[in-house]
């Protein structure tokens, strides 16, 4: 039967590849190909429902019809069949490798050169479907077996297959997915080989089982139990010690540590830490035999929970199982515990938000943050008045008491009042064009003013209320309100008066300008300086800006040549204005400035030569009137004779001398 | 007409009627004889020229009638024409007067009649009539008649400077007159008066303190002292009597 199928399966293979030589004749309708193609499922079909039957295919047709049937039809043919004995596959599959009587075992393959095609013969109950036409999945069978590998334990079997297992692995992922992953969790296919690749180190491995952990994270407490793992065995063993101490390398790269025993550790079951230790030691040996032998067993190997046996691996996992999914309420407690213990660590570890950052700028926080937030801050403007009901009624209510009792905020007028006589003068305004009124009519109007002015008096002078009009013969009632009127005013007085102060006038004080240091003496404390002359008193003060002999311009000089000049001109005039009152009084050269003007007179002239002053040198001035003339003679004639011989002088300077005169 | 003094008897030939200038001669020769032989020692050199108002003729006393006439001169006979009616009814109708305007003698006539309540009124009415001839405007000539104490008081620039002459007189007047006549409106209107310049007449208008303050105010002008000046003292004056007022 086997030769059989053999030959079917390459006579399909070979047509197959016969019709699919050049795929380029695709590009047009092939109707040969076709026809090929549907004997050819048809055989396959009719082959494998004679001899592999399944217990459970009830709805699957015999044989496969393909005359007069489309291609959907026959497609639909085949899915009826497939699909309960994919089923079914499925089933027979999950059991095999859940089975404890059934053993299945796989042989080694060289993972280089394999291509080979051979079925899988080992596998029991095993129907592929090579109905499958385009199937992209190449089984890689695995070959024989080493010899050396056989003597080992499954443990060693397992772990000395783990290449094999990924490959094939992959087939079964979709089952493989219904069990608990904690255990059966692979991460997939080939192992990515890198240049670094060691015997150590493979990096391959390590993304692998990095995968396997990032997708492992929310289940935490595999990570926090193998840490807390090692905690304990140190601690709570003493035993450990002895092992610790007896360390070796062998101890570190331990390729053979399975992580189902490693879970049971966790678990913190002695007897499992004991066993660990068997296997530990175990493994001990195996490996010490291994050293030179085979390079693998230094391998750094991963804890890929994947990388089990199959046996020993469901057993623990089964162990595993139990264990874990049962958990005491003070263990579920406890791990509530711890994860928010740990939510309360990360919190206070972690950087703050900005909320509690203090001063934060718009780039410090998210966008539109603020919006979200619940702010309080001082608001420095006044708010608008919110209007409201109430508050126009409080409003209405003021406003028609303040009707109600008269007591308007009006603005009163206020009336400079007058204190310059010159003021009253300016009032007065000159009207310097033809009056528009005739004399007549100006003196009506003014008639008429007096009479207006004599109405209001009249009416004034009574004490009556202008509103009504009440006799003013009615003595009583005016006296009356008289006294009425008194008693207010000094009520008024006591209590509500506006008292407006009078206006300060300046009144008159006598000050001595004596200097302050005869004052400050130590004279009759009655005596004190706020009597004397207040500073700008003394000297007006300076007005304008202060400027230097070599800062004045020439406008600045002008001016103060004008206000010198203006200066002057008042000195004069108020010493003329003296000079003559005093002439009035003392006339002629009765008074000392007349006298002082006409001696002023007499140098002027003498200096311009209309007076030529007679010289003084007389010993003793004349006792007598007589004496007198007779020298004033004397001198006038003294005088008139120089004159005289000075101009004889000239003459004689201006005669002409001619040399005939000089002649003897 | 019966002749008080027959001097010549009574003759077939009608004697015409003397004049009165003749009559008013005889009866002066007459009293002078008179005189002459009653008084023994008169100097000759003292001749007595008493104005000669022979009595007044008994009609006229009897018939109680007033009457005034005003001279109107050439330059306000046009004026008058145009303002007749303005002066006729005030005259007429307010002071109940006979009102009329001679064409031979220039004059402006008025009487009293039966209707006429007050014989003041006759005054009242030649005054106004006066005051329009002198230049005044009617409406503020009308004041006189509405009023009592208003006065008219004339004068002229020789009155108070008289070595005014030509230009310098010239110049005074404008220096009254004003800019536009600014000076003289102002002075009208501070006091209350209203002033006619009739070349080198002045008229004045107003009440009598009035009219004192405006004459000082133009005498002043007059005077030669500026216009400022004036305006002070005017002011200072008017402002007291106003207050006053």
């Amino acid at each position: 039967m086997a030769a059989h199928s053999e030959s079917l399966v390459d006579r399909v293979l070979n047509e197959f590849t016969a019709v699919t030589t050049k795929p380029e004749s695709f590009l047009s309708v092939q109707t040969a190909a076709n026809t090929k193609f549907k004997t050819i499922t048809k055989d396959l079909y009719n082959f494998v429902n004679r001899n592999f039957t399944l217990q459970g295919l009830t709805r699957s047709l015999p044989e496969l019809y393909i005359d007069g049937f489309d291609e959907e039809q026959i497609w639909q043919q085949l899915e009826l069949h497939n699909e309960p004995c994919f089923n079914i596959l499925v089933k027979n599959v999950a059991k095999l490798l859940s089975g404890k009587d059934k053993k299945l075992t796989f042989y080694k393959v060289e993972v280089q050169a394999d291509e080979a095609e051979e079925e899988e013969e080992n596998v029991k109950e095993n129907e592929q479907d090579k109905d499958s036409v385009a199937s992209d999945l190449s089984f890689e069978l695995p070959a024989d077996s080493d010899n050396d590998e056989s003597g080992h334990d499954d443990d060693s079997d397992l772990d000395e297959t783990d290449d094999l297992k990924f490959d094939e692995y992959k087939m079964l992922d979709e089952e493989r997915e219904e069990r608990p992953k904690k255990n059966k969790e692979q991460s997939m296919g080939k192992i990515r080989k890198t240049e670094v690749d060691d015997e150590f180190f493979k990096v391959g491995e390590m993304e692998k089982f990095l995968e396997k952990e990032e997708a492992e994270k929310p289940s935490v407490n595999d990570d926090d139990a193998e840490s807390i793992d090692y905690f304990e065995d140190v601690l709570s063993d003493d035993e450990e010690n002895d092992t610790a101490i007896r360390a070796k390398y062998k101890d570190f790269f331990r390729g053979s540590i399975p992580a189902g025993d490693r879970k049971s550790t966790s678990n913190h079951d002695g007897e499992d830490l004991e066993e660990d230790k068997d296997d530990d030691e175990e493994i001990e040996d195996e490996e010490q035999d291994d050293d030179d032998a085979e390079p693998r067993g230094k391998r750094v190997k991963f804890d890929l929970s994947g990388s089990e046996s199959e046996e020993s691996g469901s057993e623990s996992s089964i162990r595993n199982l139990t264990k874990s999914d049962v958990k005491s309420s003070y263990e579920q407690r406890q791990e509530r515990l711890k994860a928010k213990i740990q939510e309360l660590e990360d919190e206070a570890v972690a950087p703050k938000p900005w909320q509690l950052m203090g001063e934060t700028k718009a780039e410090l926080r998210p966008d539109n943050a603020l919006l979200e937030e619940d702010l309080f801050f001082d608001h420095t403007t006044r708010q608008a008045p919110v209007i409201t009901e109430e508050t126009t009624k409080t409003l209405e209510e003021i406003i028609r008491q303040r009707i109600k009792d008269q007591a308007f905020d009006d603005v009163e007028r206020k009336i400079k009042p007058v204190y310059d006589p010159t003021e009253y003068k300016k009032k007065l305004v000159l009207d310097q064009e033809k009056s528009k009124y005739s004399l007549a009519e100006i003196y009506e109007q003014e008639f008429l003013k007096q009479q207006e002015i004599q109405k209001l008096e009249a009416k004034s002078s009574s004490l009556a209320d202008a509103a009504n009009d009440e006799p003013s013969d009615d003595q009583n009632r005016a006296a009356l309100r008289k006294r009425m009127a008194n008693v207010f005013a000094k009520l008024d007085a006591l209590c509500n008066f506006n008292y407006t102060p009078r206006a300060a006038e300046p009144d008159i004080k006598i000050v001595s300008n004596m200097p302050s240091i005869v004052m400050e003496e130590i004279a009759p404390v009655t005596v004190s300086d706020a009597n004397l002359l207040a500073p700008q008193e003394v000297q007006d003060p300076t007005r304008g800006v202060l400027k230097g002999k070599t800062e004045k311009e020439k406008t600045d000089l002008l001016r103060e040549r004008r206000k010198k000049k203006s200066a002057q001109r008042v000195r004069h005039k108020e010493r003329e204005r003296t000079e003559k009152a005093v002439d009035k009084a003392n006339p002629g050269l009765g008074n000392k400035h007349a006298k002082a003007r006409v001696l002023q007179n007499l140098q002027k002239a003498e200096k311009e030569g209309t007076v030529s002053l007679i010289k003084e040198n007389r010993m003793k001035a004349p006792k007598s009137s007589t004496a007198f003339f007779r020298q004033l003679q004397e001198d006038v004639s003294a005088s008139v004779d120089a004159v005289r011989q000075s101009k004889q002088k000239s003459s004689l300077k201006n005669k002409r001398t001619s040399g005939s005169q000089f002649k003897l | 007409m019966e002749n008080i003094n027959q001097t010549e008897p009574r003759s077939d030939f009608v004697t015409k009627p003397k004049r009165k200038a003749a009559k008013r001669k005889e009866y002066h020769a007459d009293n002078l004889n008179k005189n002459q032989a009653s008084s023994m020692e008169v100097s000759e050199e003292t001749a007595v020229t008493l104005p000669a108002f022979p009595p007044v003729k008994r009609e006229k006393l009897d018939s109680a009638v007033e009457i005034r006439k005003i001279a109107v001169p050439a330059h306000r006979y046009s004026p008058l024409k145009e303002n007749w009616m303005k002066l006729f009814t005030p005259i007429v109708e307010h002071l109940h007067l006979q009102i009329r305007f001679n064409l031979k003698n220039r004059q402006v006539e008025i009487r009293t009649c039966k209707d006429t309540k007050d014989i003041a009124n006759v005054q009242k009415a030649a005054d106004f009539v006066k005051a329009f001839i002198c230049g005044f405007e009617v409406e503020d000539a009308l004041a006189l008649i509405r009023l009592d104490d208003l006065f008219v008081d004339s004068f002229e620039i020789k009155d108070v400077k008289s070595s005014l002459k030509g230009d310098h007189l010239n110049r005074a007047i404008g220096r009254l007159a004003g800019k536009g006549g600014r000076t003289k409106f102002t002075i009208e209107n501070v006091t209350k008066t209203r002033i006619v310049l009739a070349d080198q007449k002045i008229h004045i208008l107003g009440s009598y303190q009035n009219i004192q303050i405006a004459k000082r105010a133009i005498c002043n002008l007059i005077l030669g002292s500026p216009p400022s000046k004036v305006y002070g003292n005017l002011r200072a004056v008017a402002s007291r009597s106003s207050d006053r007022f």
